[in-house]
């Protein structure tokens, strides 16, 4: 086993393997960066090449790309608000922020460090574990699972903001948009609204983009600032450092966590960084300050998510059974280079099993290394004006959006999802429980049926069932104790009872979409409606509480909250949120009639010409660049954009790079 | 002569002309130089679709003339019906576009809906691959024997208890696998919402008793991986050429779902059920489809099939789709047509069975 292992390391260290590793690790950290695209894109896009390669060779460069998507996806979560991959949404609540103090490369180098550390982490226990963790997954049923989710969501309780019934609702919100589309068991679209869009559910990348990117994007727009009024410093580097290892343990708490969610079937990785997030915020002191620019917030998530990947290796070598998308390819990857995944390959390949693990900790090491390195140039961009980049960003969020599905109907649902954020955002309703809710929705309704349908209450006789409905009591008392604690109001003015108009509003059209998910829901079988009608009554019974605190309050309270109306007392705004709703809408229109790229194009062109106040030769190489970004990435993913009007119906064939 | 009349005439006459220039024209050789051709999947990639299209790929770039550049657009959603829908609409007819068509879209198409708009039908195909499929069994749990050692006990156990197997929805592929245990009068009980990799990971886990997957999956990654006894019970055959029903040569042992019926219960299998059953097994062991649009010219479907012909001798190439799909029959062109058929030809008795049987056990519409 050492030998194996020593000789693993002599190879992978060889020039040869070294040079293909770091090619893996640049498309990984390219592919990272972009919103959007991550491990599965990348590996896509070696996959033609991996052809017919030396078996090693080819190893050390998918797994050099698969380890480091997660290390740079930092730099747009924490720089510019939108999470890099789905493994850092969590990032942003508390990145974003320290970028907007001028802390944004303390951020940076705590977020690269944890990465580096968790997914060295990752590759150690997966050095073990590969050779233990057979019973362990054998042992993880549908009860077990069902409880893991169940805990992950009690963890979350904690991501409920200063009223919790609305954290709850809008985790019921969640629920609901989760059982949009394709009913699990019986494949009838709930509630399509008529589209072919809503086969599926909705895509969990669009989700996020519109709960966190669009509405931080407008609010930047209108306070009409730099993202960092003070330029990055340089002794922000040492100090994430520091950061780090002044959070060692919980930083390797996070990293066992991401380990250990990443080879458990049942939650998969999107929600590590949010279970990280709440592990950070149930077991350490002072929590009002997460969200706003906490660098454990900023710690607790990259740990994890680096991690993750060793973790889901296991699973996935062991039984060549992926966990993932990415997972899959890399999967499909192997089998082209004649590695067969399975028990034999621990006996018969122990060589190979030991250069991934080598691949794992190196890459790790080198994509961290390299993002430190091009950090202090990256960084320069929160300084920009922010008229400038907007246009860029939204073009980059629908680009993102786009690669869900790659059709219109992913641009048509991130604007419709993003109005939603944007008055989330506005009224004081917690996104980031919206977002947990949405991406449990479906484990939460597979699992607790399929736990029944094989155990019935039995389930609850299995051990580590037990084990894991105690973990889930003592989350609930660390709630509940942190929210008695944490249940005053500031008696500033967003809280207050008066000129709820607005609110109301938006309450009323929560429960027309409530009334409407739950009447659609009683017209399908029991399969089908069941998850619908659950969704909504719960959202309901969290809603009614706040009604009544609503009405009984006679002062500012916690149910109520408005930005507008502190952002009208203290002046500064520009423009209101619907003014740039309708820009958006705009953009969309004109797409409708161009096809998307020059829509984006076009929209790129104005809004720097009326907003950022750019001459006309300087607003046109902005879109011709981004036109040129959109055409190459096009031409090396096999991506097709939205077509408009004049291709379809007019039938204008438009040359590379504007189809 | 009236104006009309005039017309007509002259329009006809057009039309004749037109048709015949077209058929006296020599067969002009199809080159794709300098062209790009797009390879639609309508899946994520990674999957097996997904694969056999990336192999494919470099094998038709070299083979093809004018050697254009082949690329694979993923076009995932609705279990494959967006992207199919898509092909058929959307996809030019000048040999540039190419689908993949495979058993969840023809499954999709043979149950029907209004999401479903296109029809494998109207296709030009190129290559069609059968891919077997077997039925195992969790041996100690089940209390059976398996394959032909003890058909009769194997069914009496079978018919004692409930055999839990997974499925993804009550009208995914799966439906096989539950037809068939119902045409051996056992109690099914299956637990919907798991994936093909999902179903094989409950099993490993006892939560499933049964299950059935692909030949080469279930050589692979089935036998000898479970801590506990599996056997295998019976295969879904495939028609010979006499129209008899033969064994997957990949799984030379195991006996088809008909052999395996006539030594339990001494009779042919047959009955609405039966016919079900034969459609649906028959769409899942036509696993894989290379076409072309509908209304793609003759010339550039030969093209492509000797391309696909040259690709199949070659050696590497010939072992990569091996181990993708097995050593069931693969069938080129027009060949090809008849088995399609076969499959989606669903007989109104055995619709009328399915529609009940699942209307009745779980409330679901077909």
């Amino acid at each position: 086993m050492l030998d194996a292992g020593i000789a693993a390391l002599v190879a992978i260290t060889s020039p040869v393997h070294i040079l293909h590793l770091f090619f893996g690790v640049a498309i990984g950290l390219i592919v990272g960066i972009l919103p959007g695209l991550g491990g599965t894109a990348g590996l896509a896009l070696l996959l033609p090449f991996v052809f017919g390669m030396d078996p090693s060779l080819a190893l050390a460069m998918m797994i050099g790309l698969q380890s480091v998507t997660t290390t740079s996806d930092t730099f747009p979560s924490v720089l510019m608000g939108i999470p890099g991959t789905s493994g850092s949404q969590a990032t942003v609540l508390d990145g974003f922020p320290l970028a907007k103090k001028g802390e944004g490369a303390r951020a940076l180098s705590a977020a690269f460090i944890s990465s580096m550390f968790g997914g060295v982490f990752g590759a150690l226990v997966l050095s073990v574990a590969i050779f233990f963790a057979m019973p362990i997954i054998l042992a993880i049923g549908f009860g077990e699972q069902m409880m893991l989710v169940v805990l992950a969501l009690t963890m979350v309780g904690m991501l409920t903001g200063a009223n919790a019934w609305k954290g709850l609702a809008s985790c019921g919100l969640g629920l609901m948009l989760g059982s949009l589309g394709a009913a699990p068991f019986t494949g009838i679209e709930r509630l399509d609204f008529g589209t072919d869009y809503l086969i599926d559910p909705l895509p969990l990348v669009v989700v996020g983009l519109a709960m966190f990117a669009t509405p931080e994007i407008v609010d930047l727009l209108r306070r009409q600032e730099t993202i960092s009024e003070k330029p990055l410093m340089g002794q922000g580097w040492t100090a994430g450092l520091k950061d780090w290892l002044a959070n060692k343990w919980l930083s390797l708490r996070c990293a066992a966590i991401g380990c250990l969610v990443g080879a458990l079937p049942g939650l998969g990785g999107t929600v590590i960084d949010w279970i990280a997030y709440g592990h950070a915020m149930q077991t350490t002191n002072n929590k009002e300050r997460y969200g706003t620019g906490d660098i454990r917030g900023v710690i607790a998530p990259e740990s994890a998510n680096n991690a993750k990947e060793g973790g889901a290796l296991v699973p996935t070598l062991l039984f060549g059974i992926p966990g993932s998308g990415s997972m899959a390819i890399l999967l499909g990857g192997f089998v082209l280079i004649g590695i067969e995944p399975g028990v034999e390959m621990v006996t018969d390949d122990l060589d190979l099993v030991y250069l991934i693990i080598w691949s794992v900790a190196l890459a790790n090491i080198l994509g961290a290394g390299t993002c430190f390195f091009l950090a202090p140039q990256i960084s320069k961009l929160t300084t920009i004006k922010y008229t400038l980049l907007a246009p860029i960003m939204f073009g980059l969020i629908f680009f993102a959006a786009f690669q869900a599905t790659r059709s219109w109907g992913d641009l048509i649902a991130l604007f419709i999802v993003s109005v939603l954020g944007i008055y989330m955002k506005r009224f004081g309703w917690p996104r980031p429980a919206l977002l947990i809710g949405f991406v449990l929705a479906d484990q939460v309704e597979e699992l607790v049926y399929q736990t029944f349908t094989v155990y019935g209450l039995s389930a609850f006789e299995r051990p580590l069932v037990l084990v894991l409905s105690a973990l889930t009591g003592l989350s609930v008392f660390a709630v509940v104790k942190f929210k008695a604690k944490s249940g005053k109001v500031d008696k500033d003015e967003a809280h207050s009872n008066k000129n709820s108009l607005p609110q109301l509003t938006f309450l009323l059209f929560l429960f027309g979409f409530i009334c409407l998910l739950f009447f659609d829901a009683i017209q399908y079988d029991y399969l089908t409606g069941l998850f619908p009608i659950f969704a909504t009554s719960l959202t309901i019974a969290f809603l009614v509480p706040l009604v009544f605190q609503m009405i009984k309050a006679d002062g500012p309270n916690s149910s109520y909250y408005d930005t507008e109306r502190v952002a009208t007392t203290s002046g500064g705004l520009s423009k209101s949120n619907e003014h740039y709703i309708l820009w958006i809408a705009g953009m969309l229109l004109f797409s409708a009639l161009v096809g998307f790229v020059i829509g984006i194009a076009g929209f790129i062109l104005i809004f720097l010409l009326i907003k950022a106040r750019l001459s006309l030769l300087k607003s046109t190489s902005g879109a011709l660049l981004f036109v040129i970004f959109l055409g190459v990435l096009s031409d090396r993913l096999t991506l097709q954009y939205p077509t408009g009007f004049l291709q379809d119906s007019a039938g204008i064939n438009l040359p590379w790079p504007l189809q | 002569m009236s104006l009309k009349i005039l017309i007509r005439t002259s329009i006809a006459a057009l039309a004749g002309f037109l048709i015949s220039t077209v058929s006296i024209l020599p067969a002009w050789a199809v080159d794709f130089s300098g062209k790009k051709i797009t390879m639609i999947v309508p899946f994520k990639e990674g999957g097996g679709t997904d694969g056999l299209a990336r192999l494919f790929a470099p094998y038709l770039q070299k083979e093809l003339p004018g050697n254009p550049e082949v690329i694979v657009l993923n076009q995932p959603g609705g279990g494959g019906v967006t992207g199919t829908n898509k092909f058929q609409r959307t996809a030019k007819k000048d040999g540039t576009v190419i689908g993949m068509g495979s058993t969840s879209t023809f499954v999709a198409y043979a149950i029907g809906g209004d999401k479903i708009k296109y029809n494998p039908m109207s296709w030009e195909p190129i290559m069609l691959m059968l891919r077997g499929a077997i039925v195992y069994v969790n041996a100690e749990k089940m209390g059976v024997k398996g394959g032909m050692s003890d058909p009769a006990g194997d069914v009496a156990k079978a018919q004692s208890k409930a055999v839990v197997i997974g499925m993804k929805t009550p009208t995914s592929a799966e439906l096989s696998d539950y037809i068939s245990w119902r045409i051996m009068g056992a109690n099914v009980k299956p637990v919907f919402g798991l994936s093909t990799s999902k179903q094989r990971k409950a099993f490993f886990r006892q939560e499933i008793m049964a299950n059935v997957d692909g030949t080469g999956p279930y050589l692979k990654k089935v036998v000898g991986k479970s801590k506990f006894k599996t056997v295998p019970m019976f295969a879904f055959g495939y028609n010979g050429p006499d129209g008899k029903r033969l064994r997957d040569p990949d799984a030379p042992d195991v006996p088809t779902m008909e052999e395996f019926y006539r030594a339990a219960f001494g009779k042919a299998p047959k009955g609405p059920a039966y016919d079900a059953y034969l459609n649906i097994s028959g769409l899942r062991v036509m696993s894989k489809l290379v076409a072309l649009p509908p209304g793609t010219p003759k010339e550039i479907v030969k093209t492509y099939i000797s391309a696909m012909k040259r690709i199949a001798k070659d050696p590497k190439a010939a072992k990569a789709i091996k181990k993708t799909v097995g050593s069931l029959p693969v069938y080129y062109g027009k060949a090809a047509k008849p088995v399609m058929a076969a499959g989606f030809k669903i007989k109104p008795s055995a619709r009328k069975w399915m529609s009940k049987e699942l209307g009745e056990k779980f409330k679901v519409k077909m």
